[in-house]
């Protein structure tokens, strides 16, 4: 069958190492990039489900923030120090944050798996957050998005759910944007109108279309504008989305500047979301979904993402090549994780290291991901101006904890963070407790979204609930300091 | 600088308070507290009702404490109520008043109207964007041109309801509105446009005005205003200069504006523009489209559209008639249908993945039944949920029957006795929906009857703000027990067990049910135990044997009946604000007039106050335009 076999080519060719990224040739951003060093920083924020393996993760026993190992076996984090897979080493592309906790979520009645709202959004909110998320406040709020064709891409794999507790990005007023987790339709969306004709009458034809597009945006603008005065704050938000979606439809009426090739359409899945029996296709989808951004990020189409990556139900194989797993991820894995536990100096709970190797193969899964995502936009010549923000709504899954998320930023972010690192902030609970007492000094994650925003030259005090502080994390930028 | 908004309330960490007190019957909309800024988390109310640590020390609250009720009277700010939407959600929240309501004054409400008191609460102006059957159907209506809605991003759902106050237009869904609003306007002006514009012969810019004065108020349902027909003929004109075709090219421009506009997009619920009180009654116009959609999920059709036309629409006695006249439409069918199966998750079943493999066959069968059974008895039965609790009977095609292993006549009847089942709420769409992957799912079950059926308000453990509930532990698959051992053993927390009795003790009647809704006997190799409780504090509290015990106790009482009005009422007018609801409920009590049969709560929502007033909102609500 022709999709198939597109598709398997396809597969192919981003799975191959250095060598595997050949469809799109843009040279004016590496040009831009050596003469000037102005190029614009680009922000990929990524969740993923379920919480993480923290023996797998967590700097381990005499470790220090500067030295320290993430390429021993079963390491979660492994992939990031694989050269042999991926290239190159991205330790030195890595920071590594143990003791980062939600907060918001904590003290607003959003945790859990209700937290997932909370993670870039730094907001419980009502039914969704208060506050857009960081990505779209940077991107749409602030404008640095104004320049690409997309202001931003809201990406997902395996789970098209359309409530707060199933997205992680948030317009203006914490309107939720919907994710696309159709890899089809998030080729179509971002490559199928890209290719430019020869043919003068054809080009004319699009020059018309064009224009009359923009005429017809006009006037829808110009009738949600008569409306907008008369409703109150909520409502004024959801037309406002409703705005900048008008104006996202513009840019792509634009024409598009430069060479850029396009990848070919992967075809149709008959299922895209996990719990329908989009099982099987879970690892081409995300391969799909993470190569499309960083085509989409190569060819200067966006500088602004956000990446709900999947959760490996069922057993995981489904072309992961994760095996030997329980078949039911949420009690077979997740709710039968015991972790093992420290009391600071010694082990005093050994836990079930079967649970948590389980876990951490569905976390590994998942990083894996992010490092052939990395190495694509290394190949690219893009990783230096890229910061990815890696994080998600647990940190224990057994018991749903919204404390200790794992929590990880990548990329080489123009050395606005200080890279190359795994920082152990100080840890909120007792260690031999499985949950805290609510009097522990929590590190919320809004400091990390103040510190983003400052890295994109966007001065802010607080992000999200502003009850929960000022100020960015200073351990993400200086090396050394200790809380 | 960021300063997104705060939360000025508190949400109560209390759920003994919750789940001990049935008789809350508001819920959350009316728990008021103080900000997170001044009291820590763990603070309870000490029995002088002053805030108190988790010790129990008295709080010494800031000068800014924000405690409603503490330091200098102010009037009731929206903030001050918390509802299911709440501030930071997409809703406008109501103002409620304390004290016994005097009667106020609302211009151009008519004389047959109940009057309006001023403890009585309205949603806010607000304009609802169609679902995507609604925008479907729509589409079909007013050119006879059908759109396969599965192609649209899902509907956003607000208390399991699409119909609801959150759904917007994203850039997803707005480029998918784009794609389809140009398919339909080429394929219009290919096909329809000497129907829908009779001067189209003539092909001319005065025609293009014409078609705008007649047909464009179907579209927008609502005559077009001057500065709409200015607008939408620059887009005419855009279209059709230079073309040899210039009228089919500037119909099809204009009609894409059309199909792309707030105007149409949105069902208006903002009333006079002219009007500049706190309350307003929406026009005839809004009001027959909103009528339109509630009952049908249809735009007004020849007869509702001549009654906005003299206005009569406004008249209460006028819409119960047409209510009972759309209640007869296909469209109703479909309506009541589509309620249902949100209201307690049956439309689920199409979506969620099941271990046991019988059920990818069981799904179109499963939904197909419940669409059929809730047609037999609300659409053409006696329309109450009463019967559908207890009916004795279903309609199934071989496959349910086969499962279900019962007998169904010619027309799909069947006699559910000796089966284990006697109603809604065996239906395998409401057990397999109510159930997790691969076990019986006593928690799900029994959390479904008490919020969706009796509106036993509990709150979910990640509400909770207390780090012990937060870190839910389901206990651990054990092969050696049942079911319903694993989750009695669990209950040993007594911050769990004080909601968790009450849940698993109606969700343990339903044990004689796997996960995809068939009859068993044994579980894990024992016997199952389908006895359990009622433990409500409330009249019809008892011991039960089976589900069918359960739904034969609480089928007839008078909560049941109101909890089902509460759901039509959230549904009906897409929102989630407990106050405005509590306002409908409260006209129904005053009139006697709960009743469990769902035809006859829509009449009376289409009749009411609550239908047609919406509150303005003041400059203190809005934002300034980015």
């Amino acid at each position: 069958m022709q999709l198939e076999h597109s598709r398997r080519s396809f597969l192919r060719a981003l799975g191959a190492g250095a060598a595997a990224f050949p469809f799109f040739r843009l040279l004016e951003n590496s040009a831009v990039h050596a003469q000037t060093g102005d190029t614009p920083m680009r922000l990929v924020t990524v969740f993923h489900p379920h919480g993480a393996s923290s023996p797998l993760f967590l700097r381990q026993s005499g470790e220090t923030e500067s030295e320290f190992d993430i390429s021993y076996t079963d390491c979660v984090l492994r992939s990031f120090d694989d050269a042999a897979t991926y290239g190159v080493s991205f330790k030195d592309k890595l920071l590594a944050v143990d003791g980062i906790d939600l907060v918001a979520g904590l003290q607003g009645g959003k945790s859990g798996h209700d937290a997932v709202s909370v993670v870039f959004t730094g907001s419980a909110g009502s039914s969704t957050p208060s506050n857009s998320s960081i990505e779209q406040f940077l991107a749409v709020e602030q404008g640095l998005g104004t320049d690409t064709r997309f202001s931003s891409l809201v990406l997902g794999i395996g789970y098209g759910g359309s409530q707060a507790a199933e997205n992680i990005s948030y317009g203006a007023g914490g309107v939720l944007m919907p994710k696309i987790i159709n890899p089809q339709e998030t080729f179509k969306l971002v490559f199928k109108d890209l290719a430019v004709s020869d043919d003068p009458a054809a080009a004319e034809t699009l020059d018309r279309q064009r224009a009359l597009g923009r005429s017809v945006l006009d006037y829808v603008t110009a009738d949600i504008q008569r409306l907008r005065p008369r409703l109150a704050a909520p409502e004024q938000s959801k037309l406002d989305l409703h705005l900048t979606t008008l104006r996202e439809l513009e840019k792509r009426l634009q024409a598009v500047e430069g060479t850029c090739a396009a990848p070919s359409d992967p075809g149709e899945y008959p299922y895209t979301e996990t719990w329908n029996q989009g099982g099987p296709f879970l690892h081409e989808i995300t391969q799909l979904q993470l190569g499309f951004l960083a085509q989409a990020m190569a060819c200067d189409l966006t500088r602004f993402a956000s990446v709900y990556l999947g959760d490996l139900s069922r057993g995981a194989d489904q072309g992961t090549g994760i095996t030997d797993v329980p078949n039911d991820n949420h009690e077979g894995w997740a709710h039968a994780y015991r972790p093992r536990i420290y009391d600071g100096t010694q082990i005093v709970e050994q836990g079930d290291s079967a649970s948590w190797a389980a876990l951490g193969k569905c976390n590994h899964y998942n990083y894996s991901c992010v490092a052939s995502f990395m190495q694509q936009l290394n190949d690219a010549g893009l990783l230096d101006d890229t910061l990815i923000y890696m994080s998600g709504e647990m940190g224990d899954p057994s018991i749903h904890s919204s404390t200790n998320v794992p929590t990880l930023l990548l990329g080489g972010a123009q050395n606005k963070f200080a890279m190359g690192r795994h920082v152990a902030l100080k840890t909120d609970c007792a260690m031999n407790q499985r949950w805290c007492t609510g009097q522990e000094q929590y590190v919320p994650q809004n400091h990390i979204l103040v510190s983003i925003a400052q890295a994109f030259g966007v001065e802010v005090d607080s992000f999200g609930d502003a009850s929960l502080g000022d100020g960015g994390l200073s351990e993400l930028t200086q090396t050394g300091v200790s809380l | 600088v960021i300063r997104p908004q705060a939360r000025a309330f508190w949400l109560l960490p209390l759920l003994l308070a919750a789940c001990g007190d049935p008789n809350s019957g508001s819920g959350r909309g009316d728990v008021v507290g103080p900000s997170p800024n001044s009291v820590p988390p763990g603070a309870t109310r000490g029995p002088d009702g002053n805030w108190v640590d988790a010790d129990g020390r008295p709080i010494d609250l800031p000068p800014d404490g924000t405690e409603p009720g503490v330091g200098e009277p102010t009037a009731p700010s929206p903030d001050d109520v918390l509802d299911d939407d709440g501030p930071g959600g997409t809703e406008p929240d109501g103002v409620p008043s304390e004290g016994p309501g005097e009667v106020i004054d609302v211009p151009a409400l008519p004389d047959d109207a109940d009057p309006v008191t001023s403890t009585d609460v309205f949603v806010g102006s607000r304009l609802r964007r169609l679902t995507n059957a609604e925008y479907a159907n729509t589409i079909s209506d007013l050119f006879g041109i059908q759109i396969d809605v599965a192609l649209l991003p899902a509907d956003s759902r607000q208390t399991n309801f699409t119909r609801n106050i959150d759904q917007a237009v994203d850039p997803v869904f707005g480029g998918h509105l784009q794609r389809v609003a140009e398919e339909v306007a080429s394929a219009v002006v290919a096909t329809k446009l000497a129907e829908i514009a009779p001067c189209s012969a003539a092909g001319d810019r005065t025609c293009a005005q014409t078609f705008l004065e007649d047909f464009g108020s179907r579209i927008y349902r609502r005559p077009l205003r001057a500065d709409d027909i200015e607008g939408l003929l620059v887009l005419y004109d855009a279209g059709a200069e230079g073309q040899t075709n210039a009228f089919a090219s500037g119909m099809e421009v204009l009609l894409q504006g059309m199909l792309q506009s707030a105007s149409f997009l949105y069902v208006s619920e903002m009333g006079s523009e002219a009007a500049e009180s706190e309350i307003v009654v929406l026009d005839a116009f809004e009001l027959a489209a909103s009528l339109s959609y509630l009952l049908t999920g249809h735009p007004p059709d020849q007869d509702l559209r001549a009654l906005a036309l003299d206005g009569s629409v406004l008249e209460p006695a006028v819409r119960r008639a047409e209510a009972e006249r759309l209640l007869a439409t296909p469209g109703a069918e479909q309506q009541i249908q589509r309620f249902v199966k949100e209201w307690v998750k049956l439309d689920s079943v199409s979506k969620i993945d099941k271990a046991d493999e019988r059920f990818a066959n069981l799904r179109g069968p499963a939904e197909d039944e419940a669409n059929r059974f809730i047609s037999a008895i609300l659409v053409n039965g006696d329309g109450r949920l009463s019967t559908m609790l207890t009916s004795g009977y279903t309609y199934v095609g071989p496959e349910m029957a086969n499962f279900y292993g019962i007998q169904a006549d010619q027309s799909g009847r069947a006699d559910l006795s000796g089966s284990g089942r006697v109603g809604l709420l065996q239906l395998a769409s409401f057990l397999a929906a109510n159930s997790p992957n691969d076990e019986s799912g006593p928690i799900k079950r029994g959390v479904a009857v008490l919020r969706q059926v009796l509106c036993y308000d509990l709150p979910s453990p990640s509400e909770s703000t207390d780090p012990e509930i937060q870190a839910v532990m389901p206990p651990a698959r054990d092969d050696s027990l049942t079911t319903r051992e694993r989750f009695a053993e669990h209950s040993s927390n007594s911050k769990c067990t004080v909601c968790h009795d009450l849940i698993d003790s109606i969700g343990f009647t339903f044990e004689n049910f796997d996960a995809i809704g068939g009859v068993r006997s044994m579980d894990h190799n024992k016997p199952v135990d389908t006895s359990g409780a009622l433990a409500l504090g409330m009249e019809f509290d008892g011991p039960l044997t089976d589900s069918v015990d359960l739904v034969t106790k609480i089928a007839n009482e008078p909560r049941v009946a109101e909890c089902f009005a509460r759901h039509v009422y959230r549904n009906g007018m897409a929102s989630a604000s407990r106050d405005a609801e509590a306002t409908f409920i409260r006209g129904l009590e005053d009139a006697q007039a709960i009743t469990d049969n769902v035809k006859a709560l829509l009449i009376e929502l289409s009749a009411s106050n609550s239908f047609v007033l919406r509150r303005t909102p003041s400059s203190s609500e809005q934002i300034p335009l980015p």
